[in-house]
């Protein structure tokens, strides 16, 4: 037995940009849809003055815009902003509101460097590979990152392996391994890399080149004629340029070209 | 600060028209007369443009300059608006719908006495019967009057009857009243029952038609009469239309007086009209319920999650104008691909569902088919269902797949 979830606001004929994820949203349950599918990205600058004005006038929610202004401006968490803004339409279950809460609120009162790494984490454990990479390298480029100490900086390199093993990049997983088991001496960091050499050696290909569109098989040649002139760090670059490209499709339909 | 508003009813008539209006501050409603203080009520639909000046004069005033070949124009402009029919006046062409938009807005302005500043509250339009043509003129017309569509809307002459019946004093109407309509030479009769049990107070209007009145006019309404009033009880009677006009109500009179209020006037539909326009905007409380000829005769709603409860939505209620009833909702499918639709007769405690099956829609994610279902009625006891795939946004682009059903009593 279904369930029809009324909508109550018409969609906007301009929608709202998000330029965290480049993507075009039109409606409210759009929004809270990406609000629990992003949620370890979310903090308080995704509720910007921006966002209340397409609430208000676009989708002609003035009661919920000028509650979150209220908001912002007594700089209200980010937990009780997007608790509301999931409260004003019928699109997330309790439990899924619940969960949302809970995780923003773990990040409240964290440090910058903690709630990156929580935010890196949780982008791999949610196979956002791409996101968690960026988040994982933004954090070893940290001033405070520097400082750290080996077991915490072997845990993110192993993790950066984990997420290039993920999208089948097993030569770079391995490198990453290689990196993890110089910091922190663990058997299991010196196992993966050899698994993702092995892997990498025999070219494993999760799908038959030829179910890859054209311009992802112009990629991939690219990428070798590079590694192959021994430009591993251009071929990289454009690697993670055509997956940026593909970043959102890939993470939200599971599919990509 | 002026908050008054002003409430309008409008009766169309083939010739003419009755404009009544009231404010919260009046009585009653008092209705245009073509000579102030006289119960000339009948303003003829015409317009007239007079040579030389550009001035346009309505009504009466039109007719007379007409005939004295002092200006130029036409007349029974509801019947010409409602034939599509384009007039040269003054060596110009005007449709006939933007003429008859003129001579309302003139007819407006009459209400001299309470002031022009007064802003439209509510307009009831009346007319003898309702057509799909009628009703599509009718918005024609209001939208050249930019009056909104939330701000009018249509009955016919038994609707009017009843509003007006219903607004009167309780004696008037506690044992029920009847209405004869004596109009193009042909009697017919309202009887209006009301059923005090039921919230709200259901209210019947039976009609009968009795036609032309053969021989002598008296004793064949006498006849009428007691062929109408038969073992019934009757608060008041009303007399309206051209037929009732001169002094050949004798014997017939007698009768239909005893023991019973008569009254007799030209005005009823365009009063009944205002008070319903009164009862719509919310001036008048109302504690009855009328199903015609022209209202719905079903329930048909959606069970629908808002804000994670459980409730009804309606698509058309009993007792919503069937030419008017459309409406429209989107939801979010979750669960299924099928789509419940709840029928209901308004005096049943049952309701019949009616399920249909997007077959073909893309399999999607739940809740990330948006769905817009849009419904009008075709009769009134069927509603046309279309629903239309509005996908996800960019997340999952629409199919453009739409579906059509018919459903209802």
């Amino acid at each position: 037995m279904g369930e029809l979830i009324l909508c109550t606001q018409p969609m906007a004929g301009v929608p709202y940009y998000m330029e965290q994820s480049s993507v075009n949203l039109y409606s409210i349950e759009e929004l809270c849809y990406y609000f629990l599918n992003h949620t370890e990205y979310l903090d308080e600058t995704y509720i910007s003055e921006e966002l209340c004005v397409w609430l208000e006038q676009e989708l002609r929610m003035k009661e919920l815009a000028a509650n979150l202004r209220e908001r912002r401006k007594r700089r209200a968490t980010a937990a009780e902003m997007v608790g509301m803004i999931l409260d004003s339409c019928g699109f997330a279950t309790r439990d899924e509101k619940q969960q949302m809460k809970d995780a923003l609120r773990e990040m409240e009162n964290k440090s910058e460097l903690e709630c990156a790494k929580i935010r890196a984490d949780r982008s791999l454990k949610n196979h956002r590979y791409v996101m968690a990479i960026r988040e994982y390298i933004r954090l070893l480029g940290t001033e405070d990152m520097r400082r750290a100490d080996a077991l915490m900086l072997g845990s993110i390199w192993n993790n950066i392996g984990v997420a290039h093993a993920g999208m089948f990049l097993y030569g770079d997983a391995a490198e990453c391994f290689e990196k993890a088991y110089g910091y922190n001496n663990d058997p299991e960091c010196l196992r993966q890399m050899q698994e993702a050499q092995r892997l990498a050696e025999q070219g494993i290909l999760p799908v038959d080149e030829e179910d890859l569109s054209l311009e992802f098989r112009n990629v991939l040649l690219g990428i070798r004629q590079q590694t192959a002139m021994g430009n591993r760090d251009v071929a990289m670059r454009q690697w993670r340029q055509q997956l940026d490209k593909l970043k959102y499709i890939y993470e939200n339909n599971s599919r990509y070209s | 600060m002026n908050d008054r508003k002003l409430y309008v009813g409008l009766d169309f008539g083939n010739r003419y028209a009755l404009m009544s209006y009231c404010t919260e501050q009046m009585d009653e409603p008092d209705t245009v007369s073509t000579i102030a203080g006289s119960e000339i009520y009948q303003i003829p639909i015409a317009l007239c443009k007079r040579k030389g000046f550009g001035q346009w004069y309505y009504g009466e005033d039109a007719l007379t300059l007409a005939s004295k070949q002092a200006g130029s124009g036409c007349d029974r402009l509801f019947q010409r608006a409602l034939a599509g029919e384009e007039v040269m006046i003054d060596n110009e062409r005007y449709t006939a719908l933007d003429l008859l938009a003129l001579f309302v807005r003139k007819l407006l302005q009459a209400p001299q006495k309470i002031g022009r500043s007064v802003p439209i509250g509510r307009v009831t339009v009346t007319m003898d019967t309702l057509s799909r043509e009628k009703m599509q003129l009718v918005h024609g017309l209001m939208e050249r009057l930019s009056i909104s569509r939330g701000q009018y809307h249509v009955m016919d002459h038994q609707e009017a009857f009843y509003y007006y019946a219903l607004s009167q004093r309780e004696e008037l109407w506690i044992h029920n009243a009847v209405l004869f309509d004596y109009s193009r030479s042909n009697m017919r009769c309202f009887f209006m029952e009301r059923n005090p049990s039921t919230t709200p107070q259901l209210v019947d209007i039976r009609e009968k038609n009795y036609g032309p009145l053969l021989g002598n006019r008296d004793t064949a309404f006498s006849d009428v009469i007691v062929d109408a009033f038969a073992r019934k009880i009757y608060s008041s009677v009303y007399l309206t239309g051209d037929g009732f006009e001169g002094d050949w109500m004798k014997q017939s009179l007698k009768y239909l007086c005893d023991g019973r209020h008569v009254f007799i006037g030209k005005n009823l539909y365009a009063k009944g009209a205002c008070y319903g326009a009164m009862v719509e905007g919310g001036a008048l409380p109302w504690q009855y319920a009328y199903i015609g000829e022209n209202e719905m005769k079903v329930n048909i709603s959606l069970k629908v999650s808002e804000g994670g409860e459980l409730s009804f939505y309606s698509l058309t209620s009993a007792g919503e104008n069937w030419y008017e009833a459309k409406d429209e909702c989107e939801i979010l499918l979750s669960g299924s691909k099928e789509i419940d639709f709840w029928i209901q007769l308004p005096d049943s405690r049952q309701a019949r569902i009616e399920s249909l099956e997007l077959t073909d829609l893309p399999n999607r994610p739940d809740r990330m088919s948006r769905l817009r279902i849009s419904t009008e009625a075709v009769s009134d006891r069927r509603i046309r269902v279309t629903i239309r795939d509005l996908g996800f946004g960019e997340i999952y682009r629409s199919s453009e797949k739409t579906w059509q059903y018919e459903m209802g009593v």
